[in-house]
């Protein structure tokens, strides 16, 4: 099991009754299983509560719309997202969104956006397309290799 | 979108949700003429009601909890009270004191959310939050800090700061010991100083004048502020105990949306909320809320305005405090974290308010204490109708603005009511420039 050195913090985001969308859900919960403490929230505004909680360094997984092979786990370059819609509700922020605002006012704060390729969601139900399901395994590891990296800079030398 | 090929104008916002065909605004107006409004949110509790059927009743404060990110201590409250009720229990002192303190963690997080990231925005002219705080860093900073008293009670009581998992039938799993709330008490006073300095900020805004003269439906508990607890009352008479809520409300389908609106049956729409909450019990706030609310103008005939509905969260934030910090300076930890209940069957039912406003939930259980068939009326299907009437109240204002600016106008009336709409995904959307 990966050593966690706090306060780095792993929050998977995603709204299960949507589908894919619950992708970083899932992957946080199959990183828990693991022993590795991992948060799920639904949206930004949840992402957010973690982002001002004192936390230095994030690792966020969440499903992400893209022209990629549904299922694709890449660690995202923030330049080449883009913020939805003001949202109407405050069930709605985005996860862009709190990052940036999470950033503004913790210049300290390091988030690291770990992305995995979906359809745009196009009905309400719960669980996961097949090949969405067989990434979480994927970004499971990659947030592993992540977090030893960071322990292994964090060492004493 | 505006269609002018059929002498009609259509002002669309079809992205309240991000499940494609889960939430829309439609407009259509002839002239200044209003032909059609429809406001299309889906309803989650719904699938919920199906999904409770045939489980443990003591599952079924963390199953509705699923519902609502932002507000899963409310399911949980409305979930419990409904079903302690059924089972001949009753939560009292401490419990009810702790339960009480959870609820005022949720108004804050959530009211000083919607305050400062998404109205706020509407009333300076702002697209988003980021463009805000640009402008008005310190307001933002400060509700960010306020906002994080408010995850502090949660997470205290709730054992963590999202979807609480220490809330149980009969009480808690585990009752905190008096020092870890007291330990609370330095951030909440620093963050109620905070809080009157962002809702004399909100009070500077310049507010669209729109009067409705609607019936306003809340909690009214005779000593307090109603949060967990009282009768349903409303400002035409109403006073209703929760498990008469069938006999006088009635839910309606309509064709453009999978909601059901909420009605008072032979009277029509009504409002909940934070208006709601303010018109029926603005004499139980503390007098601190009392002199903000004086001081920023809020009164009987001003809370009709839903433009103002942010001022009411404001005085909420600053009460929610006020009852916070008197909570945890008196608080004796309880005898036993819960009340044990045996099983029986029985029919229970119970509303609590929500931040958004009244949240019914009703259960029938047989004599193991399984649900037989639940009811959960979120407070967002109850104002759905009366959000589409303002929308027809301004349709004229909104029929002589540019496109964008009547869209603008549209969202910031439907966001008076800061509606439930917990599908909302919020998946990022990638762009790849390719050589």
């Amino acid at each position: 099991m990966a050593e966690v050195v706090e306060p780095t913090r792993v929050v998977g985001v995603g709204q299960r009754l949507a589908g894919d969308d619950g992708v970083g859900r899932e992957v946080a919960e199959r990183l828990r299983d693991q022993g590795i403490p991992a948060t799920g929230v639904d949206d930004g505004a949840g992402l957010l509560n973690v982002l001002v909680s004192g936390a230095s360094r994030v690792l966020v997984i969440d499903a992400v719309v893209s022209d990629g092979v549904p299922g694709t786990v890449r660690v995202l370059d923030r330049a080449t997202l883009e913020n939805g819609p003001r949202p109407v509700s405050s069930h709605g922020i985005g996860v862009l969104e709190a990052v940036e605002l999470g950033e503004r006012f913790n210049p300290a704060l390091e988030v690291i956006l770990i992305g995995i390729s979906i359809d745009p969601p196009s009905s309400l139900r719960e669980g996961l397309s097949p090949e969405v399901a067989a990434a979480i395994g994927e970004a499971a590891k990659r947030v592993t290799s992540l977090i030893e990296r960071s322990t292994r800079a964090s060492r004493p030398k | 979108m505006t269609d002018r090929t059929s002498g009609t104008r259509m002002i669309t916002v079809g992205e309240l949700a991000r499940v494609e065909g889960e939430g829309a605004l439609m407009i259509q107006l002839e002239g200044e003429r209003v032909v059609d409004v429809q406001l299309r949110i889906f309803e989650p509790p719904r699938l919920f009601e199906s999904m409770l059927r045939g489980r443990a009743a003591a599952e079924a404060p963390d199953i509705t909890s699923r519902i609502c990110g932002i507000c899963p201590v409310a399911y949980q409250m409305s979930a419990c009270h409904a079903i302690e009720r059924a089972l001949g229990v009753r939560c009292d002192g401490a419990l009810r004191e702790l339960r009480r303190l959870l609820y005022c963690g949720e108004w804050i997080e959530s009211h000083v959310l919607h305050m400062t990231m998404l109205h706020a925005p509407d009333f300076l002219g702002a697209p988003d939050v980021m463009t805000l705080s640009e402008k008005h860093p310190e307001q933002v900073h400060a509700a960010l800090q306020m906002k994080k008293t408010g995850n502090a009670i949660v997470t205290a009581l709730g054992g963590r700061e999202i979807h609480p998992i220490n809330v149980r039938l009969g009480g808690f799993y585990r009752a905190p010991r008096r020092h870890e709330l007291s330990a609370l008490l330095p951030d909440l006073e620093a963050a109620r100083d905070a809080a009157e300095g962002l809702l004399d900020w909100c009070a500077t805004f310049e507010f669209p004048d729109l009067d409705r003269d609607a019936e306003y439906v809340a909690l009214q508990h005779p000593d307090e502020y109603p949060m967990n607890e009282g009768r349903i009352a409303s400002t035409s008479g109403l006073d209703i105990d929760a498990l008469d809520w069938e006999e006088h409300f009635i839910e309606e389908q309509v064709p453009h949306s999978t909601a059901l609106h909420a009605k008072i049956i032979e009277r029509g729409p009504y409002i909940c909320g934070p208006q709601a909450r303010f018109a029926l019990n603005a004499e139980r706030l503390s007098p601190r809320a009392r002199q903000a609310a004086a001081r920023v103008g809020l009164t009987p005939q001003t809370v009709k305005n839903p433009f103002r509905s942010i001022l009411v969260r404001g005085v909420e934030v600053i009460y929610a405090f006020d009852e916070a910090i008197r909570i945890i300076e008196s608080y004796q930890p309880p005898a036993v974290s819960a009340i044990e209940a045996k099983p029986q069957a029985g029919r229970g039912a119970a509303a609590t308010e929500a931040p958004r406003g009244l949240l019914y939930h009703r259960y029938d259980l047989d004599a193991a204490a399984n649900i037989l068939e639940a009811k959960i009326v979120p407070p967002t299907s109850q104002n759905q109708c009366s959000i589409e009437d303002d929308l027809r109240a301004i349709a004229p204002a909104l029929a002589a603005l540019p496109h964008a600016a009547a869209r603008a106008r549209a969202e910031h009336a439907i966001r008076n009511y800061d509606p439930c709409i917990s599908c909302a995904t919020h998946f990022l959307k990638l762009t790849i420039e390719r050589a």
